[in-house]
């Protein structure tokens, strides 16, 4: 079972300080662990610390890795593109990084799996930069499950995407840990889909680590009220499902 | 039904890319046996008119021509229009790479300034001798336009790799490299003698007459070196198109790349423009039309891009010699006269992507 953790990672742009410190605990495969945050707290920052993409202070460790060029995937939350490049081929194209030099069967087979799989298979021959924010969010996605990781790095992955398509990649996220074993880091704005689907939560503040734990233990009026300012809580609902009530900005 | 609904939907983007391919190898069939033509009819014309059909013979039988014919065909028109064709592919290629790694769709030798540069840095030589690399000898031209056309290249680099260096800036910079080394060629045509006032506007102008077979063995050399780098790198190169972010999200070294790339490029570009002078426009529109005809998966656009730009050059070159009756005009006139609508073209075609 693969297994991350951090020890004291920080990051800088110039003289500011983005990231300090963060220590997470360690996060085993099979988990969705929910990064969330106010604007600016750290939580690309912290995701592109993780993908090694960005320099910086700390170590990030990784256990129980088959292959570690393709153990990670990383999807930014900038998904624009200009390329006159299909959604089949752009997929093929983040497979290929990873793969044989030349073009084999399987490859091809591997983008129609992860295409079938976040069911976009109608997009398949569509012109990356003709699509939608939420289609390209989905192709940044796909992108990601065709390099068959084992550890999955979303940043921001459901923030351009209707609700339906939030809920159907939320469960995906859920399967593909759950069901195949993965570690999957999600950035999210939603409380709501942190609190619904994630295992464990960490919550970033100002370049720090906050908090770490259950949704619920997270989740709490003080946490919420220091780090997001709002006046908020947990209820259950009639169903006995959690809830994010917000009654108001501090 | 939704499984066999999208299993279906996905077979048939499979099917699609696989038709996409096949049609993609069939418009490169086509581009080489346009090469080949142009290639064929550039041989063919010249001030001393020989039919297709003499022409060919020379070529298969040289021993059995005539010495006068296989000096004009030999000697003279089959370096310059090899050369035609070897500088189409590289500035073709490099411009192909430098829109690639600048993310930019007007990026080119021409558009940036490096054959500005080059140009610069041949009237260097030719009004007063400055020879920038020692010993040059010969090639003291050829040497001074490289030189400065790589020191162009890494300040064009270096701009774009600030913070928040949008496409605007770096075209907005090249315009100004492109006055700024202009203005510097005034001043020494100004200060320089007449004779070689001559030679640097000549060789400004950009000529295949200049084409022998040392330089064309160099050329060649130079553009079979560097082309299976890119090909060898397609995925990656390929990816750049995507945007920084995902690229360094696939695990691509994009800086490294980008640097790696650009020394390429501007050997493949300085080399040429060196050689036969400043051909404008070949390194912007070669790669638009190929991306219009194959998309923008290297493993076709750099063919496409190479044969296109020769395409284009070899018939630019005959143009060149039957555009005005009895005279040879430089090619770099040619390719500017038909590039110029193309570059109007692709800048009004869209008010905010050009791609």
């Amino acid at each position: 079972m693969v297994v991350l953790s951090t020890h004291g990672l920080g990051a800088r742009f110039g003289s500011r300080q983005v990231l300090r410190d963060v220590t997470l605990p360690p996060c085993y495969g099979g988990e969705v662990v929910a990064v969330i945050g106010p604007n600016a707290a750290g939580k690309s920052t912290l995701f592109r610390r993780l993908a090694a993409i960005l320099p910086g202070a700390g170590e990030c460790r990784l256990e129980g890795v088959r292959d570690a060029d393709r153990a990670i995937a990383y999807m930014p939350q900038d998904q624009t593109a200009s390329a006159v490049l299909t959604v089949f081929e752009s997929i093929l194209l983040a497979r290929k990084q990873v793969s044989g030099w030349r073009l084999e069967r399987s490859d091809l087979v591997a983008v129609e799996q992860a295409l079938a799989a976040l069911d976009m298979g109608d997009l398949a021959n569509e012109i990356l930069s003709e699509l939608s924010g939420g289609q390209r969010q989905l192709v940044g996605f796909a992108q990601c499950l065709v390099r068959e990781p084992q550890v999955l790095l979303l940043d921001e992955p459901t923030s351009a995407l209707d609700m339906h398509r939030q809920l159907e990649a939320m469960r995906q996220v859920r399967s593909l840990a759950h069901d195949d074993g993965m570690l999957v880091l999600i950035a999210l704005h939603h409380l709501d889909l942190a609190l619904k689907f994630a295992d464990k939560v960490a919550l970033l503040s100002d370049g720090t680590l906050h908090d770490f734990g259950t949704a619920a233990g997270v989740l709490t009026p003080e946490n919420l009220a220091a780090t997001f300012r709002i006046r908020a809580r947990v209820e259950l609902c009639s169903q006995g499902k959690p809830h994010l009530i917000v009654d108001d900005a501090i | 039904m939704t499984d066999l609904h999208t299993e279906a939907l996905t077979l048939a983007g499979r099917d699609a890319y696989q038709a996409l391919s096949v049609r993609r190898w069939i418009v490169l069939l086509v581009l080489v046996l346009g090469v080949c033509i142009a290639l064929v009819g550039d041989l063919s014309t010249g001030p001393a008119s020989y039919g297709l059909g003499e022409i060919v013979r020379t070529l298969v039988l040289p021993a059995e021509a005539d010495a006068q014919m296989r000096v004009i065909v030999w000697s003279i028109r089959m370096p310059s229009a090899l050369m035609g064709v070897v500088v189409g592919v590289a500035l073709a290629i490099g411009g192909a790479q430098m829109q690639t790694i600048l993310n930019n769709p007007l990026a080119s030798p021409f558009t940036l300034g490096i054959s500005a540069g080059a140009s610069f840095g041949a009237a260097l030589a030719l009004a007063f001798g400055v020879a920038l690399v020692p010993m040059a000898g010969d090639y003291i031209v050829a040497a001074n336009a490289f030189v400065v056309a790589m020191a162009t290249a890494f300040l064009i680099h270096l701009a774009s790799l600030r913070r928040g260096a949008s496409i605007q800036v770096i075209v907005l910079l090249g315009i100004a490299l492109v006055f700024s080394f202009n203005t510097a060629l005034a001043i020494l045509q100004y200060f320089a003698a007449e004779q070689a006032v001559a030679a640097i506007v000549f060789w400004t102008m950009g000529s295949l007459t200049k084409a022998t077979w040392p330089k064309l063995a160099i050329t060649a050399i130079v553009v079979g070196l560097t082309l299976p780098v890119f090909l060898h790198r397609r995925w990656q190169l390929t990816a750049l198109r995507l945007g920084e972010a995902r690229a360094a999200s696939f695990g691509i070294p994009v800086r490294r790349l980008r640097l790696e790339t650009l020394i390429l490029v501007s050997l493949l570009t300085a080399i040429p423009v060196a050689f036969v002078g400043t051909i404008g426009f070949i390194g912007l529109v070669g790669p638009h039309i190929a991306r219009m005809m194959v998309g923008e998966d290297q493993r076709f656009l750099l063919p496409a891009s190479a044969l296109t730009g020769a395409l284009i050059m070899s018939l630019s070159s005959i143009l060149a010699k039957i555009a005005v009756p009895g005279a040879v005009l430089p090619i770099g006139i040619v390719t500017s006269a038909i590039g110029l609508p193309v570059f109007l073209y692709l800048i009004l075609r869209s008010g905010r992507e050009i791609w």
